[in-house]
């Protein structure tokens, strides 16, 4: 588990960078608004919520490295899965970037997130399905 | 205990081999497909914008082939002028058979009075243009009116919006055109009428009104009678005007097209020596791995298996692993081509359109097979040595 763990480590760690360094607010992009002040655009939002994902990812992903029981590591595992689940609606159901395809939110933090959410979810899967296994055989 | 299960068994035995055989079926088939993708949409790309323009020749002012390549290739706005009266004079050759002028536009970057930064805007002559109208009569049953217009793929009036806003002037967004992967799917396609409304209304509406020259057009699409050949005929065209260039369909974006292709070559290369090397790694680890068990073999072998047994559990074990590394390599470099394929197209300023479902499906399953191939032509070796050594003298080496 302790590959899984790492990997897990390293994509929260892509998503949180990604989405602090490319979001239109980062790149000086904002929304003027008709009484001449700015708000951020929805890509700002959408990081912000990207890295308090990300986070507790990170503890998951620790956690699972360091973890030897096989209940520990299945709950971790589902806990991963649905916190991948969240890096990939966050940018695209739940808040959304920008709708400018020539936005760097929407080259590179969306497909990042959405990368590294479906491999967080992968992992998950495969830690689970390993561990379920491990469960199996020892109860034989 | 059944030949899957033995190679099964195998494979969960040695992590070392399995990792190195599952990364290079991997690496391989990941590496291959993202360079196919890439290559194949940007060549399908450059025949669809050919194929849009819908025209034999294209006449542009001298000097500014390239600005205008580029502008219709990504979608990077350009200011070109001719004099309007080139196409009466195009207009009377007789190989000519019909001439559309164009007018390519820009909406003002970072503008309050334009929805959208730095958009190129191409406004056509319904009169004579044979490239939108005939899409819009099969979808729409009619021409274009003063105010309206039709988007590439990528173009959409903004949320809460009645229009689209260019230099102050709303236009009504009617219809989107099927993506070719280039500039086109960003630009905005309108008549001739509109573009002068908007740059009338542009004095008072917008930051800076739009300026089009007086009888002056940016290109002009040519279509060529039956019987002549495009390049005959563009170059009879620059004889008798020389302030123009003609550009006959083949010719157009051929810079591009030779950047795909030294793309593609090196590509090819790379590939290639890519999978020469994993055979023979591949094929070092099974015979390696064939050595350190030749005692289980031998013991196997005593124990009732055939040759023939022990040579396709060798093989399955092998190709197991190529499918599971091959799949895995082909999946995530499927995904990272599809979601990365904005980044793709403005980092290597190449236009680029993902294939169809059945083309994909289809570049995936050779994929897989070369993958399988590669690993079974590496394996075949080692385990045919291994099936065919005596029992007796492998147990005693």
């Amino acid at each position: 588990m302790k590959a899984a763990g790492v990997l897990m480590i390293a994509l929260a760690i892509a998503v949180a960078v990604v989405s602090l360094v490319f979001n239109c607010q980062a790149e000086g992009r904002s929304l003027a608004l008709a009484n001449g002040t700015t708000v951020p655009m929805k890509c700002f939002w959408s990081a912000m919520a990207e890295i308090a994902v990300a986070v507790p990812l990170l503890g998951v992903g620790g956690m699972l490295a360091l973890s030897q029981g096989r209940e520990t590591q299945r709950t971790l595992a589902v806990t991963g899965g649905i916190l991948g689940a969240f890096t990939m609606l966050i940018p695209t159901v739940l808040i959304g970037v920008c709708a400018n395809p020539d936005h760097d939110c929407n080259r590179i933090m969306l497909p990042t997130t959405l990368m590294a959410g479906t491999l967080i979810i992968a992992v998950s899967l495969i830690t689970l399905f390993i561990s379920e296994g491990r469960t199996e055989a020892s109860a034989a | 205990m059944n030949l899957f299960q033995l190679a099964l068994r195998n494979i969960s035995r040695n992590a070392f081999r399995s990792w190195t055989i599952f990364l290079c079926a991997f690496y391989i088939s990941g590496f291959a497909l993202a360079m196919m993708l890439i290559v194949h949409g940007a060549e399908q790309s450059l025949d669809l914008a050919n194929q849009r323009l819908g025209a034999d020749i294209l006449v542009v002012p001298n000097g500014s082939e390239q600005k205008v390549e580029t502008s219709l290739l990504m979608g990077n706005p350009t200011n070109v002028w001719m004099p309007r009266e080139v196409v009466e004079k195009i207009a009377r050759l007789p190989e000519v058979e019909s001439i559309s002028p164009q007018l390519y536009l820009a909406t003002l970057t970072n503008a309050a009075c334009c929805s959208v930064s730095n958009m190129f805007v191409i406004a056509f002559d319904p009169q004579t243009d044979f490239t939108i109208t005939p899409w819009l009569e099969q979808r729409l049953g009619r021409a274009l009116n003063p105010g309206e217009a039709i988007g590439g793929m990528y173009v959409f009036t903004p949320p809460g919006e009645e229009g689209i806003k260019i230099y102050g002037t709303f236009v009504r967004l009617m219809g989107n055109l099927e993506p070719t992967g280039t500039g086109l799917d960003r630009a905005l396609f309108i008549s001739f009428d509109t573009a002068y409304d908007i740059a009338r209304n542009s004095r008072t509406r917008a930051v800076e009104p739009l300026q089009i020259p007086d009888n002056s057009i940016s290109a002009a699409l040519i279509r060529v009678r039956r019987g002549n050949a495009a390049q005959i005929v563009s170059m009879k065209i620059e004889q008798q005007i020389p302030e123009v260039t003609a550009i006959d369909s083949p010719e157009l974006f051929l810079s591009y097209r030779n950047q795909i292709n030294g793309l593609a070559e090196i590509v090819w290369m790379v590939l290639a020596i890519a999978l020469v090397l994993s055979i023979a790694i591949v094929d070092l680890i099974f015979t390696m791995a064939v050595n350190a068990r030749r005692r289980e073999i031998a013991v196997l072998r005593a124990l009732g298996s055939t040759r023939r047994s022990i040579f396709f559990s060798l093989l399955a074990e092998a190709n197991l692993l190529a499918f599971g590394g091959g799949m895995a390599g082909l999946a995530l470099s499927a995904l990272a081509v599809y979601l990365f394929r904005n980044l793709l197209v403005s980092s290597l300023q190449m236009p680029f359109l993902l294939p169809s479902l059945p083309e994909l499906v289809f570049v995936l399953a050779i994929g897989i097979l070369v993958v399988l191939a590669a690993v079974s032509i590496s394996v075949l070796p080692p385990a045919l040595a291994a099936s065919r050594r005596e029992p007796a003298l492998a147990m005693r080496e």
